[in-house]
């Protein structure tokens, strides 16, 4: 579908949207009027008029919900995939090799638990996953949401149910181009997730360099391994890219792949079927979200095979 | 206050003594022990790399019988070197590593051998081993020297009778190990 075959399906929608919103507001405003007229003739209780009238609001809502995705939930369905294959799989073939984008599936709960880096709280979604090679690294990536769900009671004992975000944003694998058989977790200052697993499986790694220490916290299950990644050199990158990202970042070292999980409380590839079709700006926003990608190839320097090949 | 508060206060203080004494001295030892487990990594890490410098040097006699640059040095490691041997040890292998370089240069041959370039990728890797290595040897010392000179500890490395260790060096040659262009 091209993009001019996307904006039409798009005014589609709108317009029988449109409708739809029109037909609702003649049925409310005919349902209140009517039971503003049964109020007058039958001098019935003020109380029970407004219950009534309210009900009926409610209830014109609920069909006008229904109604909209009966007569628009497949388009906007065809217009989602439609837009992503224009404005996102377009963008990722012209940047990686092999792409793989499946943009209702992420990476999965448990295999986020099995790394151990982060905990995936009380309620896990993941979507937009993409998988590829850049400059010859093979690449996973997905974005994720993990809640928190908290309960408190009121003062008529009522129980209140609400779910705090503890981590929303990217999560990465990369190659590695080292081999390591420790697990290593690096997370920033910032880093706000809460109940980070490792933390009480691994001793805490004071560095040499000041600075890291004082901005970025080291586990690992062995001091060698946690120096033998953390060079002066990729130390100092981790600390550039991570100033760029403007937000918490953790590495997690595991299985000689680089975890990356970057929370910066956003859903990537991501766009409303009602906001107006604009191809620049949804154009850079891809670039944007792709560049998270490859920045961190080339800023960790990543495709440097010089020790890949060791025996 | 009668001498009952007085005997109290005494044993009291006498008690965060001792089992300050007792935590110190315990921090002391984990120190010791964590600088011998880093040392041992030094050790590792050396053995590696006499491994593959062996190896390498193997290589290029094959290649350059007649030239005077391989006249390597003959590095020893036994066991129970102190960390002066050990440093001397590894200068002598930065010397061989040296000599290999210039002979590699003369002979376009051997840089384009598969054994010999997979040895080149190794030694990168042995070298970043050994860099991590003494790093962690290098943190434990720098930790536990700070710890022997500050009072009140002092006191305690003094009744133990510990004495300021020896950093293991860095030099430029082992920098420029992991800078070769493949």
């Amino acid at each position: 579908m091209s993009v001019d075959e996307l904006k039409q399906l798009q005014l589609k929608i709108i317009g029988k949207n449109k409708k739809c919103n029109l037909v609702a507001v003649i049925a409310i405003a005919v349902a209140l009027v009517l039971t503003a007229i049964w109020y007058l003739i039958s001098k019935a209780d003020f109380r029970f008029a407004i219950v009534l009238a309210l009900i009926e609001v409610g209830i014109s809502i609920l069909v006008l919900v229904i109604v909209k995705s009966l007569i628009n939930g497949s388009d906007i369905k065809v217009f989602n995939k439609e837009f992503k294959d224009v404005f996102v799989l377009k963008y990722l073939r012209q940047r990686f090799d092999d792409v793989v984008y499946r943009p209702g599936d992420g990476i999965g709960e448990r295999f986020v638990e099995s790394v151990g880096m982060l905990d995936t709280g009380d309620r896990f979604s993941s979507n937009d996953y993409i998988s590829g090679k850049y400059k010859g690294i093979n690449f996973e990536q997905s974005d994720v949401h993990i809640e928190e769900r908290h309960e408190t009671t009121d003062k008529d004992g009522n129980k209140i149910e609400s779910w705090k975000t503890i981590f929303k944003g990217r999560l990465m694998i990369f190659d590695f181009n080292k081999s390591f058989k420790a697990n290593i977790q690096v997370s920033s200052r910032d880093f706000s997730a809460s109940r980070l697993p490792w933390k009480k499986r691994f001793s805490k790694i004071k560095m040499e360099d000041v600075e890291f220490n004082k901005n970025f916290s080291v586990y690992s299950e062995n001091d060698h391994d946690a120096f033998y990644i953390l060079t002066p050199h990729f130390m100092q990158k981790i600390k550039e890219i991570t100033k760029k990202m403007s937000c918490g970042v953790m590495f997690g070292f595991v299985d000689s792949r680089l975890h990356i999980a970057v929370d910066n409380r956003e859903d990537s590839f991501e766009y409303d079927v009602f906001d107006p079709i604009d191809e620049q700006e949804i154009i850079g926003d891809t670039l944007r979200n792709i560049k998270i990608i490859t920045a961190f190839v080339d800023e960790l320097d990543l495709n440097n095979n010089l020790f890949r090949k060791g025996v | 206050m009668n001498l009952m508060h007085i005997v109290v206060a005494l044993i009291v203080i006498l008690l965060i003594f001792v089992l300050w004494y007792i935590a110190t001295s315990n921090k002391l030892n984990k120190s010791v022990v964590k600088i011998d487990e880093a040392l041992s990594g030094i050790d590792v890490a050396l053995t590696k790399r006499y491994d593959v410098l062996t190896k390498m040097i193997e290589v290029v006699k094959s290649f350059a019988k007649h030239e005077k640059e391989t006249l390597f040095k003959v590095v020893e490691l036994r066991s129970g070197m102190s960390v002066k041997e050990k440093n001397e040890a590894n200068q002598m292998m930065d010397e061989n590593f040296k000599k290999i370089n210039i002979v590699a240069e003369s002979y376009p041959e051997l840089k384009s051998n598969e054994n010999y370039k997979t040895l080149q990728q190794s030694i990168a890797d042995v070298e970043e081993h050994l860099q991590a290595a003494r790093r962690v040897y290098n943190a434990n010392v720098s930790l536990y020297n700070q710890m022997i000179v500050s009072f009140p500890t002092s006191s305690i490395a003094k009744n133990k009778g510990l004495v300021k260790k020896e950093f293991f060096e860095a030099d430029k040659i082992k920098r420029e190990d992991v800078k070769m262009n493949l």
